[in-house]
């Protein structure tokens, strides 16, 4: 067989040859910054119409043998294209490219072996390269992302170190399901968990009121060393992300991470120091005097406000400073190095990162390391290999909801200014008298932390299997396995109040969570010219392996200074598995017709284990058409388009089983009805998505625009609905209704000087969404949430899943819509200005309407410490007396909701970095490059909404119900000074 | 064509991969069909305590025995004490539910071990007694009975509810009289001396007897004390216990909380002192004086419950006080005094003889010796009496039902 191999590929090599041998030149030249002239290499040369073409060295050159009279196109990444034509005698190419501000030429990927140019692309597909990424620094990549694409909305749920973001791509896609994208980072469907901390069990959050966690856990994209991107994109709707079937309906982010360039080896080093502080301060009540505060907290606690000599002391203590006041210090070190040569080149990164925060004893850091390796073996076999290892431990306090009163916000809340609950002089911790635990103490010693150890790898071969002027066949596999060990510890130790009333005093929750993800996947591409059009057909078949284990250990009656489980007078344990196989293939056939028109379509099929037939394969089709006109009236370019897609989310992996739940007594083991009724028959969520749209450019690139209209109907809705509990259940899953989301996004991109040596690109993406339930069978009903007097969220059809509801009825019973989570609208705006070796960036992100039920607010009003309780603007109750906007609230609670539901607007100037590239002269020894700068995220927040963060999530990653505030980790700003140094 | 040869392990690996079966069962709990008699009695018991301290803290609080001052919550101090009561609140929905969550063991038992006698007298007098507290609750406004359907079954009368309650526990008892002299399945010490199907006779008896005092049928409640635990001369703390440990899947009473600390939630209602005998060791013996009083949304109480002292401690079913004390009652109901009942009550506790009978010191005697038990509310309310319990703030009222949860209520 070997030996006909050798065969066969001898015997094309000379036809090839002699083909080119009939009229061939060779003809040299070298590609070069048409602004700097600086030489680009690793630029691709193709003969036009072919696959014949190489790359440029290290000095921008490169040589090929071609027919006279063949044209070459020149592509080099972030630049235009450019076709050069070659006359015979032409020894000598001198090529410039132009740097590509609208994107036109970037390469986007449109399926899972197949790739085209943005020109090309009939789908709105956001990409961003890492440098656009990483303006200012970031802990988490999703932070990054933040509205630098329209259509995607990044929340940041929680202002803890260490993540916790939630990534909405095009408005709300289901209500119970999945709601992440699915993200893939060079070919690697990675694992973006959210894994529960066991906070819960100390703080008791998910106990009376709401059966859901709210630990506000980090989501395990965090792990991802964001300055390793070499670029992002973002399939948003099921047009573009259909090629990735039944996981999809949330959308697709693709991550490429940085690889080797032959030529000389580089080294970058950066250093980042900087600092990062509260940005956004509720501020509290002041109590003017004893009588204030024996009416709302009685005598004997009004009594502590008094000095020595019986006297109303005036104190003001402010315990928001005291708990969220600390100053962080930042430290982030990376280096990177990149080299290789033809056959093999490496991308090697480490960075380690220190970020202390604005809570005491709480902050981030992690050490990560990547290799990237690709290697040449021959013509026909190309290896590409990705490793990456990541270590990060983050400690996150108490805060959010809580029913012990032990959070830092819950007992901020109930903490009277005029009380002094600071440390003693001895060093002892004074009991609060108005809360059960004083937060100071807490915050000195409770520690909640998590340790994440992450190792994702993946290898690539690409092996040709034919390839002639006009044709070739690559077969393309790829294996990876993402493992995450992550340990969380909480300890509340048994000398905090509120742990010394307790029979076992001392709580130690421990968590593993174990999980491999696993993937293979085997595609071909076939390339193909015929005539003036070009076929891509790319077939391939993937399988994926989800095994997760996760075991908590909840020890109560611990040692003071002990967190080791077995230090303790009485233990429990938890575990929770989740494992889930699904198995794909997909056809897709991409056409080029000239330089006009192009045309894709392609079908998915996938089985899964989550679905009650195991058997069954569910099908995704796609269709995409786009039409360019070329230079038309006053437009460079314009191109309309639309598609067709099919994506699905799955069900959760638990949802078809009706399990019974252990409960035991005496040390017998019992079960019960687990309270939650699977469906045996349970369906993935279907979407189908009619996408279309323009876009181009006009007056030679001084504006770019891209248009976008969608429109969703998502079928089968799965939904976690009501079961009466006399039947035993209290919920149950059912594939029972149907919404439809639509919505606008527009790009626009605007370059109004580009000169040699100022260059202003601005850059603003903004869309709306609005979604609306078209169909529901079960009878409506409220979500999210803790009671609907305390503010949910309606089921209803003919409404927004996300409209709020509250204790309000009408005449009819009916209730008021009180709110709503969608935005109006979001919108990013972007400036980079680039004035000789001076450059500014400055991103504004906007975020109009949105509503949140702000019961932080009311769980201040409980405590009486408001910073409006006195104010007197409000007249609730109709007596036509102002009598206290808190206690105004507080006598209509109950039937009046509407005052703790509050509009989340926000405008954010959430990037802001200026850099000064030092000048070559100055330069000495090996240096050849240096960069300094300052640069700053999150410096500025405007917004009217009264509490710490308006883009809080009290549940984490929920399509419903998110917008719920109970005092998040409160969000920061961080200020940092960069230096950069190229070897 | 050659390549082909290139593509065929791709093919034998797809052809592998595609034909592998997903399917398997659940990796995390088991279903329904492997569940034994053993484990859902135990599971029944078990489920038997989740809620109850909610339940507890609710009744006492309508009822003004007790205020549960949780600053974490407004609803114990809002709702409860100044209404109105939300259908979807967890005030109305957690007890409903977690009751009929045993009651769904129950049915298990009944239809899959339907020829073992004691297991489903069991079944019935848990059945019964799960009822007995829902309908407690929810009093004019019924409850839903077997066949459970959900939203299909429609809620039935006060009546009808409790006629099955009855109905079960004699169902029940006659189950257990021919259930043999021991049963296939162990129970937990809170049914120590009740462990056997002669012995947890008694217990359905005792609670048949509660029934029929609610109702006014004083003959079948006396007949029931005959057959139950009851004993004049034995401990008054004999009963049936609700248990608890730090044990893998056990827990603890939720009622326990350290009087002495800075803030205590759940505090006797002030009425408890001041209308209390002098030296009623019921009292000193059930709360404590704090130094600070404990004020919250406007509600302020100085004294803390001791009867627990720690989260592992019992709480009570029903035990031998109460039974006696129902005895006084029924005799009441029958024209009589019921002082001798009475007496043997004070008697236990050191307390000298009351010098007269009858219903009001009969409600005296029951409010001191079962304080924080859940039956103040119920026993005002049976007698028309809730009009006598104290307001604390303008605008607050005391109910008499617990409205329909909204999650029954088709349409809601």
């Amino acid at each position: 067989m070997k030996k006909q191999n050798n065969m066969l590929f001898f015997v094309m090599s000379l036809l090839c040859m002699q083909m080119l041998s009939a009229q061939a030149m060779t003809v040299s030249g070298t590609v070069s910054d048409a602004q700097t002239g600086e030489a680009l290499l690793g630029a691709q040369v193709f003969v036009k119409g072919t696959f014949v073409g190489t790359t440029t060295d290290d000095n921008g050159a490169f040589s090929l043998d071609v027919e006279s009279g063949a044209t070459l196109v020149v592509n080099y990444i972030g630049y235009k294209s450019q076709e050069v034509g070659v006359s015979e005698g032409q020894a000598l190419l001198s090529v410039q490219l132009e740097a590509d501000v609208l994107k036109q030429d970037e390469v986007v990927v449109t399926g899972l072996a197949s790739s085209v140019k943005r020109r090309n692309l009939a789908t709105a597909v956001a990409k961003l390269s890492g440098d656009e990424l990483n303006g200012s620094p970031s802990q988490s990549l999703d932070q990054a992302l933040g509205g630098k694409f329209a259509g995607v909305h990044i929340r940041r749920n929680t202002g803890a170190p260490g993540g916790g973001m939630s990534v909405n791509l095009r408005g709300v896609a289901t209500i119970a399901g999945e709601t992440q994208p699915l993200y893939v980072v060079d070919g690697i469907i990675v694992n973006n968990f959210a894994n529960q901390s066991g906070l819960d069990v100390v703080s008791a959050a998910t106990g009376a009121g709401s059966p859901r966690p709210q630990g506000q856990p980090s989501n395990r994209i965090a792990d991802i060393n964001p300055s390793d991107i070499e670029s992002v994109e973002v399939l948003k709707g099921a047009s573009a992300a259909a090629i990735y079937g039944a996981k999809a309906s949330n959308g697709v982010i693709i991550i490429t991470t940085k690889r080797g360039t032959s030529g000389k080896t580089k080294v970058n080093f950066s250093q980042r120091f900087g600092s990062r502080n509260i940005i956004n301060k509720q501020g509290h009540r002041v109590f003017e005097t004893y009588q204030e505060a024996e009416d709302q907290y009685g005598p004997d606690i009004a009594a502590l406000g008094n000095d020595a000599g019986g006297n109303w002391a005036n104190r003001d203590i402010d315990y928001e400073d005291a708990l969220y006041g600390e100053t962080g210090n930042l430290k982030e070190t990376s280096l990177s190095i990149n080299g290789g040569n033809q056959s093999t080149q490496f991308f090697l990164s480490g960075q380690y990162l220190d970020e202390g925060d604005i809570i005491v004893n709480r902050g981030y850091e992690r050490v990560s390391g990547r290799a990237n390796i690709d290697h040449r073996v021959n013509d026909k076999l190309k290896v590409a290999t990705t490793v990456y290892l990541s270590n990060s431990f983050s400690d996150r306090g108490i805060t959010g909801n809580d029913n012990t009163n032990k959070s830092f916000n819950f007992s901020f809340a109930f903490t009277p200014s005029f009380l002094d609950i600071r440390q003693n002089e001895d060093g002892s911790w004074p009991d609060n008298a108005a809360n059960p635990s004083n937060p100071l103490h807490t915050a000195a010693v409770l520690t909640n932390e998590e340790t994440v150890n992450r190792a994702m790898g993946s290898t690539r071969l690409d092996y040709n299997l034919m390839r002639n002027s006009d044709m070739s066949l690559d077969l393309i596999g790829t294996l990876s396995a993402d493992y995450v060990g992550q340990e969380n510890t909480v300890f509340s130790p048994p000398d905090l109040q509120d742990e010394r009333g307790k029979s076992n005093p001392g709580t130690s929750v421990l968590t593993n969570h174990n999980s491999l993800n696993t993937n293979a996947s085997f595609n071909l591409a076939h390339r193909m010219s015929l005539g003036g059009a070009k076929l891509n057909t790319t077939a391939g078949y993937q399988a994926e392996t989800v095994d997760y284990n996760n075991s908590m250990i909840i020890a109560t009656g611990m040692v003071v200074t002990q967190t080791n489980i077995d230090q303790s007078a009485a233990t429990s344990a938890l575990q929770t598995r989740r494992k889930q196989q699904d198995r794909g293939w997909f056809v897709q056939e991409e056409v080029a017709v000239g330089e006009n028109i192009h045309v894709s379509l392609g079908v998915r099929s996938d089985r899964s284990s989550t679905l009650g037939d195991t058997e069954k394969s569910h099908m995704y089709p796609k269709f995409a058409a786009s039409y360019r006109t070329g230079e038309i009236a006053i437009f460079d370019d314009l191109k309309v388009r639309t598609s067709y897609g099919v994506t699905g989310n799955m069900p959760l992996p638990f949802a078809k089983y009706t399990a019974m739940s252990p409960l035991n007594i005496g040390g017998m083991s019992g079960l019960v009805t687990s309270g939650l009724k699977g469906l045996d028959g349970i369906e993935p969520e279907e979407m189908t998505e009619l996408e279309y749209g323009f876009d181009g450019s006009i007056m030679n690139g001084l504006l770019g625009f891209e248009f976008t209209l969608y429109n969703q109907n998502i079928t089968g809705l799965l939904l976690e609905v009501e079961e009466a509990p006399s039947t035993g259940y209290t919920n149950k899953w059912a594939n029972a209704g149907d919404m439809k989301t639509n919505g606008m996004e527009l790009d626009l991109v605007l370059n109004p000087v580009r000169t040699r040596d100022l260059n202003w690109v601005s850059r603003l993406s903004y869309y709306t969404t609005s979604s609306e339930i078209t169909r529901l069978e079960v009878d409506p009903y409220n979500t999210g949430g803790f009671a609907t007097f305390l503010g949910a969220y309606r089921i209803e059809k003919g409404w927004s899943p996300h409209t709020m509801v509250g204790a309000e009825l009408d005449a009819n019973g009916v209730h008021t819509i009180l709110g709503n989570e969608t935005p109006d609208f979001i919108m990013g705006l972007n400036n980079r200005v680039q004035f000789g070796a001076f450059s500014l960036v400055a991103h504004i992100d906007v975020k109009q309407g949105g509503d949140i039920i702000n019961l932080q607010k009311l769980i201040a009003d409980l405590g009486g410490t408001t910073f409006d309780y006195d104010d007197q603007t409000l007249d609730l109750d109709g007596d036509g007396t102002k009598s206290g906007n808190g206690d105004e609230r507080l006598t209509v609670l109950g039937g009046v909701t509407a005052p703790y539901i509050e509009d989340g607007s926000y405008v954010r100037l959430s990037e802001l970095s200026f850099n000064w590239d030092v000048p070559k002269s100055f330069l000495a020894g090996k240096v050849s490059s240096m960069q300094v700068g300052v640069s700053a995220r999150d410096l500025w927040l405007s917004t009217d909404y009264t509490g710490w963060n308006p883009d809080v999530s009290q549940f984490g990653n929920v399509a419903v119900g998110g917008s719920v505030d109970t005092g998040p980790y409160p969000m920061s700003k961080a200020l940092y000074f960069n230096v950069s140094v190229g070897l | 064509m050659n390549n082909l040869k290139n593509i065929l392990p791709l093919l034998l690996v797809t052809l592998w991969f595609g034909c592998e079966d997903l399917d398997f069962p659940d990796p995390n709990a088991p279903s329904t069909d492997v569940a034994t008699v053993q484990t859902l009695v135990t599971g029944a018991e078990a489920g038997m305590r989740s809620s109850y301290a909610l339940y507890l803290r609710e009744v006492s609080s309508v009822g003004r025995e007790t205020y549960y001052l949780e600053p974490a919550d407004p609803r114990y101090t809002g709702e409860l004490l100044r209404g109105p009561l939300d259908p979807g609140g967890f005030l109305v929905y957690s007890p409903w539910a977690s009751r009929y969550r045993v009651i769904a063991n129950c049915r298990i038992l009944m239809t899959q071990f339907a020829d073992d006698a004691g297991a489903s007298g069991f079944a019935k007098t848990i059945e019964a007694y799960q009822l007995s507290l829902i309908l407690n609750m929810q009093n004019e406004n019924g409850c839903k009975i077997a066949p459970y359907n959900g939203l299909e079954s429609d809620f039935v009368s006060k009546d009808a509810g409790w006629a099955e309650v009855a109905a079960l526990l004699d169902a029940g008892y006659s189950e257990l009289n021919s259930a043999g002299s021991s049963f296939s399945f162990t129970l937990s010490s809170g049914f120590a001396g009740f462990d056997t199907p002669a012995t947890f006779a008694q217990f359905n008896r005792a609670l048949r007897a509660r029934v029929a005092v609610q109702h006014d049928d004083w003959s079948t409640a006396l007949t029931a004390l005959d057959n139950s635990f009851m004993d004049p001369a034995g401990a008054m703390s004999h009963g049936v216990y609700h248990v608890y440990s730090s044990g893998q899947g056990d827990g603890g009473n939720g009622m326990y909380a350290d009087p002495t600390a800075t803030f205590v939630k759940l505090m006797a209602h002030p009425t408890y002192e001041t209308d209390a005998e002098a030296g009623d060791p019921r009292f000193s013996s059930k709360v404590v004086e704090r130094a600070t009083e404990i004020t919250y949304d406007g509600l302020t109480s100085d004294l803390a419950p001791t009867m627990w002292t720690g989260d592992y401690d019992p709480v009570a079913m029903i035990r031998n006080e109460e039974l006696v004390l129902l005895k006084a009652e029924a005799n009441i109901g029958n024209g009589g005094d019921g002082l001798a009942e009475i007496n043997v009550v004070r008697a236990a506790h050191g307390l000298a003889d009351a010098s007269s009978g009858g219903l009001s010191q009969l409600l005296h005697e029951k409010r001191y010796s079962l304080f924080l038990e859940g039956h103040r509310w119920v026993d005002m309310r049976h007698y028309g009496l809730l009009g006598e319990l104290p307001i604390d703030r303008d605008g607050d009222e005391v109910f008499t039902s617990y409205p329909q949860p909204e999650s029954e209520v088709p349409g809601s």
